[in-house]
């Protein structure tokens, strides 16, 4: 046995009061696969940071109105007598305005935290979407195989062969010039447009991955011992396959939303995003590209904003991760 | 009517205030020392030719400026200065300035004797090149872009049918003479000759190329200068006929000193020429332009440069390099007399008295980039006329909104029922409006929506790009109420190139260029699908403008087209005008002498001089 995978040596002293306690010792505790999942979590500092972050974000983005409250300043109340020169260009942070202001003179560090409410919205509910469709069409390709399989895998190999950018540039552009939107006024621009986007592009690869483990799962002892007592096909797929898929599909979306809140500062930094009285990092990024060389904190706040948030997604899913699957960090 | 500020994009258009020029540099030439000699480079991120720098349809402002400083003479002209005097017709190819005969419908022009082609041609320049000119603006396959102004000659739609070879209301007498006959007085018709479109084009080259700029790569020179390699064309035939060498659209385009050129024909005051080369090339990178041109790489840019660099450049005491002329272009909000609530012209004087100029001007780039416009021809398009200078019909205290006053306004409306000031109705909420999403417009967006919040009037903004908004707002169907950021620049200094904007005429289904709809019949708007709304009677100065576009031109033309524009701002209200726009450059170091092209809205390039010794 090598000495790394020796077990470690038994403490020195023993502290008294856990022999005294009644309680079962961790491991010995009978533990819903939730609560297994969450204790190793819990035990990943960067994760636990990551995820402190990001409830912390949620709330002061749900907060941001008192905080604009707080600060006086709403997101699109003009200060250009204050905080614009003569020129047309932003003044720097001050007492007042902690983050400095844009070009048009309203507070960078409200529109900061009014723009997390963007991020977070878009990278939740684009995921969500992705994830229902994703999971239902590829248990259902996975599971029936045939021609639903076919028809659902071409579906996804033809929206992952399309030009991403230009298609949504495209769909952007269309509903943008009338008042009713596209697609029967069901559509308009804004940040229900890019969340729709979005989900369309994200959902082929949650499919590929549910459509492989289904495909795997269905030939196992389990799901043929399901089909022997005389379980309905719909429950066998709803109740055993779907939820032994909740380790990837869960990793994934994790891993999918800080691409959908990238995707929307793309998409906004091109100017295909929310419109501009909606605060958004890419589209202050955006116009941080036009000035940065004389007001670097157009770049640098919401900079560190998304940064951070994208890192914390990831370090988050990295986490769960190794939670759902120990043995992987191993 | 197209609006060569639209079709440049209005990024490019920039301009200064009075009160700036003292603390940032000047507006026309800066020194006197030019000597001759020198490469004068120009950088760009992209040339923008609508036609491939073919004359007959090329319509941008910067090709206008290379043609007439360099390349192009025509039979009237400008001496390409700074200001009204640059606005001045003065005789070019033509040994003076005509006035009309027989009852404003003959023009004769005699041609001075010789005046040459660059190479390939070689030739003496005759009334017959003139004629070939307008044959090119009226063949219908080359897309003459703006032939519309030469409709009234005789003639013309006949040879554009193709049911007569020869234009009729062109004739050439000799040589040196030619006259024009039109079917209706146009006063304004020498203005219309000094397009660069109507300047001389050989036949025997021009007739090789048949489709939309293909002439552009192989455009024979009547004026100082001449693409590098003319005079390595083989014109023995259409077939031996390559490309200039010194022209690739995509990355360069270099003029040197034509042989031919007798500066005994020309005018120092029109073309001192004094570089021995022009080079135009193509910079993708904005930022590295300016970068390259205050080190003294390149000499001047077709971009405006961005007014971060212009407040580093006057933060550093540089404030000499940097240089503006009035682009005789405004910048205005639309507004569609047939859509509510701005069919209603009390929230139209409503929106005039709120909006918050001062607030658009520092949009963009503050006063250097542009005045604020209180009208809708700029000034200097009326000569400075004291009876419209200082005229504001919607004045408020630092340019920043009246809000008492427009309330007051508003109190008028239909769409004010309970009387407090405020827009009450649905009418007033989310508001189909279009803006432009470059960085400049989309500053404007917040200055426009806070203004408008203040009188109850909410909007939904599209933000497109500068060509997709134009295409919307100029379709008539798309019914938009309000557009963000439109801009319109002279084609000739002459008031009756802004006030066809508001001509009923001007109405089309697609291309529109009235976007107000002023002057729109109900039967007109059925045949367009648009709705008036009930009771609503929509406004017309189709009477009066034809009325001003018959008076000849001078002090009564003037003092008709300012009568108009009052009339417009105070009874039609079709806009919102807060900016005369200025063009702003920043040059090198060693440009030793620069002078603005009033009638280009460009770089006089006829009048810039460079010191080598200052370049790197």
């Amino acid at each position: 046995m090598r000495a790394s995978a020796m077990p470690p040596a038994a403490p020195m002293s023993v502290d008294i009061r856990t022999l005294e306690s009644t309680d079962p010792p961790p491991d010995a505790r009978v533990r819903s696969p939730a609560g297994m999942v969450w204790a190793r979590f819990r035990v990943n500092r960067g994760g636990m940071v990551a995820l402190v972050f990001l409830v912390a974000l949620a709330a002061l983005a749900i907060a941001a109105p008192l905080v604009a409250d707080l600060v006086g300043h709403g997101p699109n109340d003009l200060y250009r007598t204050t905080m614009v020169d003569i020129y047309g260009l932003p003044k720097g942070p001050n007492a007042s305005f902690w983050f400095g202001a844009d070009s048009a003179g309203r507070d960078l560090f409200v529109r900061v935290i009014y723009g997390a409410r963007v991020s977070l919205l878009v990278g939740v509910v684009a995921t969500a979407i992705a994830v229902v469709i994703g999971v239902v069409l590829g248990l259902i390709a996975g599971y029936r195989g045939g021609a639903l399989d076919t028809l659902f895998s071409r579906m996804s190999d033809v929206v992952l062969a399309m030009p991403l950018l230009l298609f949504a540039i495209g769909i952007s552009s269309a509903c943008s010039t009338t008042p009713q939107g596209c697609v029967a006024g069901t559509l308009t621009p804004g940040v229900n447009l890019v969340i729709v986007i979005i989900a369309i592009f994200s959902w082929p690869a949650m499919f590929r991955i549910v459509r492989a483990t289904t495909l795997s799962m269905r030939e196992s002892t389990f799901i043929e011992a399901s089909r022997a007592i005389g379980m309905r096909e719909r429950n066998i797929m709803f109740r055993e396959v779907l939820p032994n898929l909740l380790s990837p599909v869960v990793v994934y979306a994790a891993l999918l939303i800080p691409q959908s809140i990238l995707f929307e500062a793309y998409l906004s930094f091109l100017g295909l995003g929310v419109p501009d009285s909606t605060p958004s990092w890419g589209g202050m990024l955006d116009q941080a590209s036009q000035l940065f060389t004389v007001a670097w904190w157009l770049m640098v706040f919401p900079g560190i904003f998304l940064l951070a948030t994208i890192l914390a997604f990831n370090v988050v899913a990295d986490g769960l991760r190794d939670a759902f699957d120990p043995r992987a960090s191993e | 009517m197209k609006s060569r500020l639209t079709a440049l994009g209005l990024g490019l258009c920039v301009g200064g205030a009075a009160v700036l020029l003292a603390a940032c540099g000047s507006s026309s030439s800066s020194t006197s020392s030019g000597t001759r000699g020198g490469t004068y480079r120009v950088e760009a991120t992209d040339f923008g030719f609508s036609n491939n720098f073919d004359p007959t349809g090329e319509y941008t402002t910067n090709a206008w400026g290379m043609y007439r400083g360099l390349l192009i003479r025509t039979l009237v002209g400008y001496k390409m200065t700074a200001g009204a005097a640059g606005n001045q017709l003065v005789p070019d190819l033509a040994t003076s300035v005509p006035t009309a005969t027989d009852g404003g419908l003959t023009w004769t022009f005699t041609l001075k004797s010789g005046v040459r082609y660059a190479p390939p041609v070689n030739r003496v320049i005759t009334s017959h090149d003139i004629v070939t000119a307008f044959e090119r603006i009226a063949k219908p396959a080359l897309a003459a872009q703006y032939g519309f102004y030469y409709t009234t000659i005789a003639g013309m739609d006949t040879y554009a049918s193709g049911k007569a070879k020869t234009i009729s209301g062109i004739t050439t007498p000799n040589n040196q003479t030619v006259v024009f006959h039109l079917t209706t007085p146009t006063p304004d018709f020498l203005y219309r000759l000094s397009l660069p479109a109507a300047g001389p084009i050989p036949q025997e080259v021009s007739k090789c190329f048949t489709t939309p700029g293909g002439y552009g790569r192989d455009v024979v020179s009547s004026g100082p200068y001449m693409i590098q390699g003319s005079d390595k064309v083989n014109i023995a035939s259409c077939s031996t006929i390559q490309p200039m060498a010194g022209f690739d659209p995509s990355s360069k385009l270099i003029m040197v000193r034509n042989p031919n050129y007798n500066p005994s024909t020309d005018s120092t005051s029109m073309r001192t020429a004094l570089p021995n080369e022009f080079a135009f090339t193509i910079n993708s990178n904005q930022a590295d332009i300016f970068n390259r041109i205050k080190a003294g790489q390149a000499d001047d840019s077709l971009n405006a440069p961005p007014a971060s660099a212009v407040a580093t450049l006057v933060a550093s005491n540089q404030k000499q390099l940097i240089k503006t002329g009035g682009a005789d272009a405004t910048k205005y909000i639309s507004m569609n007399l047939t859509q509510a609530p701005f069919d209603d012209i009390h929230v139209r004087k409503a929106v005039n008295l709120i909006m918050d100029k001062a607030g658009l001007q520092q949009a963009n780039g503050g006063p250097l980039f542009g005045l604020i416009a209180t009208h809708i021809v700029p000034d200097t398009m009326y000569n400075n006329d004291p009876a419209i200078t200082g005229y504001n019909p919607y004045p408020s205290a630092n340019n920043a909104g009246d809000l008492a006053a427009a309330q007051a306004q508003m109190r008028q409306s239909k769409y004010d029922p309970k009387q407090d000031g405020l827009c009450d109705t649905s009418a007033c909420k989310n508001v189909f409006t279009i803006a432009v999403n470059t960085s400049q417009d989309l500053n404007e967006i917040p200055v426009v929506q806070s203004a408008l919040a203040k009188l109850g009037i909410t909007l939904n903004i599209r933000q497109l790009t500068p060509s997709a908004a134009s295409g919307v707002v100029s379709t008539v169907s798309r019914n938009v109420p309000l557009a963000l950021s439109q801009g319109f620049a002279k084609d000739y200094a002459d008031p009756s190139t802004f006030m066809v904007l508001f001509e009923s005429s001007s109405i089309a289904p697609t291309g529109n260029v009235n976007a107000s709809l002023v002057g729109l019949t109900p039967a007109l708007a059925q045949q367009l699908g648009v709705t008036i709304p009930k009771g609503d009677v929509i406004p017309s100065v189709d009477a009066q403008a034809a009325a001003c576009g018959k008076i000849p031109t001078g002090n009564a033309r003037t003092t008709c087209y300012i009568n108009l524009d009052k009339y417009l701002m105070e009874n039609v209200v079709p806009w919102v005008p807060y900016l005369s726009l200025n063009q702003v450059h920043m040059i090198s170091p060693a440009v030793t002498t620069w002078d603005y092209d009033q009638s280009s809205d460009t770089t006089a390039y006829s009048h810039v001089a460079v010191n080598p010794a200052k370049q790197s």
